[in-house]
């Protein structure tokens, strides 16, 4: 195991009755660093994602093995409370879904609830809006509803949501699928500057998209790893046939 | 353009010309052409094989369905009005919404309406006070904390609660909550408000617990994730995200159960007694507007007279408090939906 390693995984499994939808799964990530999970829909990109957070919790009929070590952890440990998992592993959805509330509330709910007082909470706030890019863009309306703003603007709400409450791992499940190109540019450039702070692990089927933004690139097929390579490295020379052949279209 | 400004023109001028060969067209090369349409009769008929008789037919059918609601409504609204009307040429308006004493069927006859206003009045804000939060609680534990196995056998119970006639309601209420109350307040009259509120309580909670975890239940699931994926627990999540977005069903719940506990008759006449008193004591026995309406119309009052009319002047002030009462409800909820 890598020293810099924040997060791992080893031998991690979960099924869902009998149907496996992931597999022997062991990687390592690493701060400031960008991850990307490909592969076909139905390969257990999402599964794997929130096994990372316990999110699969909330399912029914999940079974998991294996570990995923967190701070020298394992997070399945029964020891372990999944709520604390979450609040250093922050979550980032397909599609944006911001709580009916007004946007300074979609930030400030959570902090809040931590604890904060509430000068505390609107500095947060702020510095959280401002690291999503957005606080330009939504200042002066922090009062109105978080429905008002564009997909795309939603979405970055989410992240700076997720943001505010310091996490170190950052998880997103193909944060721009429901977004238009220009909003899917602002997301990407996003996620570019917050490699500084955290680690991001994206879950994308658009190539392109984790070639662009990613260092590393995870290729996944039937619930298995295939190759978890240096972005630049998988997407020039391949090592397996089989991701060579998903690179080239040739399925999926 | 020229082109179809010639089409339209000829189209015009020949009002409607299907088939006519005098539209003509030019295409681009300058040659005439002919359109040949198909002879089609687009005439509207009865007898059509695209069933426009059937489609007329429903039609009016479904009207007259619509109708015969509205045309009930203000059949019923006539008759009230008529009966008002003879009693309020007896009684003073002033009289009947100001006096403290109703005694109709006595001589000299009292008609002070706030006697039974207040009796129902406890009835309805009594019992939803016992029903509204274990209602509410009912419905957060079936629709968040249930396990499956157990989600099953507390449904049908709130249904096996919901089909249990209200006469049934009433009597165990006389034979058995008034005795155990009297354990504890001796004082506490044979027939009282108290146990009609609870009976009332019990038997609208099911509306209330079924109609919220509806409401609660259509909250969609990623706002809960959203949640979790924040590291809330699950008690925050529920109190400050999904209560809150399914307030207005909560809210609509909380009418439906104060209308049926307005409107309730059987359990409360047997609870509550007859004793029309303007009281806030839940230890006495008092009477509702419908306990009367079932007490004079069981009677052998005679049409015509002042204590037969005034069942429908208490009917139409039901009416209208039911009436205001769903109003109330539907303003609450629009402001609601406008904060949020
Ligand atoms: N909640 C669930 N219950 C049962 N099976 C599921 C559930 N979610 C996903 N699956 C199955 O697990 C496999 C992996 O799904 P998923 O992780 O969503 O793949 P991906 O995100 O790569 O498209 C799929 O075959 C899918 O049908
Ligand atoms: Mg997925």
């Amino acid at each position: 195991m890598g020293l810099k390693s924040i997060i791992s995984t080893s031998h991690l499994s979960v099924a869902y009755g009998d149907k496996v939808a992931v597999e022997d799964v062991s990687l390592e990530f690493e701060s400031r660093e960008v991850s990307a999970l490909i592969g076909p829909s139905g390969c257990g990109k999402s599964t794997f994602l929130r096994a990372l957070n316990r999110m699969n919790d909330f399912l029914d009929d999940v079974r998991t093995s294996g570990q995923v070590i967190f701070h020298g952890q394992n997070i399945y440990d029964s020891k372990i409370d999944p709520v604390l998992v979450r609040r250093r592993i922050g979550m980032v959805f397909q599609k944006p879904n911001p709580f009916p509330k007004s946007i300074y509330e979609n930030v400030a709910w959570a902090v809040r609830k931590f604890g904060f007082k509430e000068n505390e909470v609107r500095e947060r706030v702020e510095v959280a809006l401002k690291g999503a890019a957005l606080w330009a863009e939504v200042k002066d309306r922090l009062k109105s509803s978080a429905f008002e703003l564009s997909g795309g603007q939603q979405q970055r709400l989410c992240i700076a949501r997720a943001m505010a409450l310091g996490p170190e791992v950052i998880l997103m499940d193909e944060p721009c699928s429901a977004l238009d190109p220009i909003a899917t540019a602002k997301i990407e450039d996003l996620i570019a500057e917050l490699k500084e702070q955290f680690c991001i692990i994206v879950v994308t089927h658009n190539m392109q998209q984790a070639e662009r933004i990613s260092d590393r690139t995870v290729f996944f097929l039937n619930g298995k790893v295939i190759e978890s390579e240096a972005t630049s490295h998988i997407f020039n020379r391949p090592r397996e046939e089989l991701t060579k052949n998903y690179l080239t279209g040739r399925f999926g | 353009m020229g082109l179809t400004k010639l089409n339209l023109k000829a189209a015009s001028a020949e009002g409607s010309s299907i088939g006519d060969p005098s539209l003509t067209s030019v295409d681009s090369h300058g040659v005439a052409a002919v359109h040949a349409y198909p002879q089609v009769s687009l005439a509207r008929s009865w007898n059509s094989p695209s069933g426009n008789f059937v489609e007329q037919s429903l039609q009016y059918f479904l009207f007259a369905c619509a109708l015969s609601s509205v045309l009930t409504t203000f059949g019923i609204v006539f008759i009230l009005l008529k009966e008002m009307s003879g009693f309020f040429s007896v009684v003073s308006v002033w009289e009947f919404f100001t006096g403290t004493q109703w005694f109709p069927l006595l001589s000299p006859a009292r008609f002070g309406v706030l006697p039974l206003v207040s009796g129902t009045l406890m009835i309805a804000l009594g019992s939803c006070l016992i029903a509204v939060p274990i209602g509410l609680l009912i419905a957060i534990f079936l629709s968040e904390y249930c396990p499956r196995g157990f989600r099953v056998i507390l449904k049908s119970a709130l249904e096996l609660l919901a089909g249990i006639p209200t006469v049934v309601y009433g009597y165990l209420a006389l034979t058995f909550v008034t005795p155990q109350l009297a354990k504890i307040f001796p004082q506490i009259e044979v027939f009282n408000a108290l146990s009609a509120c609870i009976v009332v309580g019990i038997m609208i909670i099911p509306t209330i617990a079924s109609v919220t975890e509806d409401a609660i239940h259509s909250v969609p699931g990623y706002l809960r994730d959203a949640g979790y994926g924040l590291g809330m627990r699950r008690y925050q999540i529920v109190s400050s995200i999904v209560f809150p977005a399914a307030i207005s069903g909560f809210v609509a719940s909380i009418i439906l159960g104060l209308s049926r506990a307005i409107g309730e008759t059987m359990a409360v006449t047997l609870a509550a007694g007859a004793s029309p008193k303007l009281t806030f004591n839940f230890f006495e026995s008092i009477q509702t507007m419908t306990a009367f309406i079932v007490q004079v119309s069981q009677g052998d009052t005679p049409a015509g007279t002042i204590e037969y009319q005034s069942i429908f002047v208490v009917g139409f002030c039901l009416f209208i408090m039911t009436l205001g009462t769903n109003l109330i409800a539907q303003f609450v909820v629009r402001r609601i939906h406008h904060r949020i």
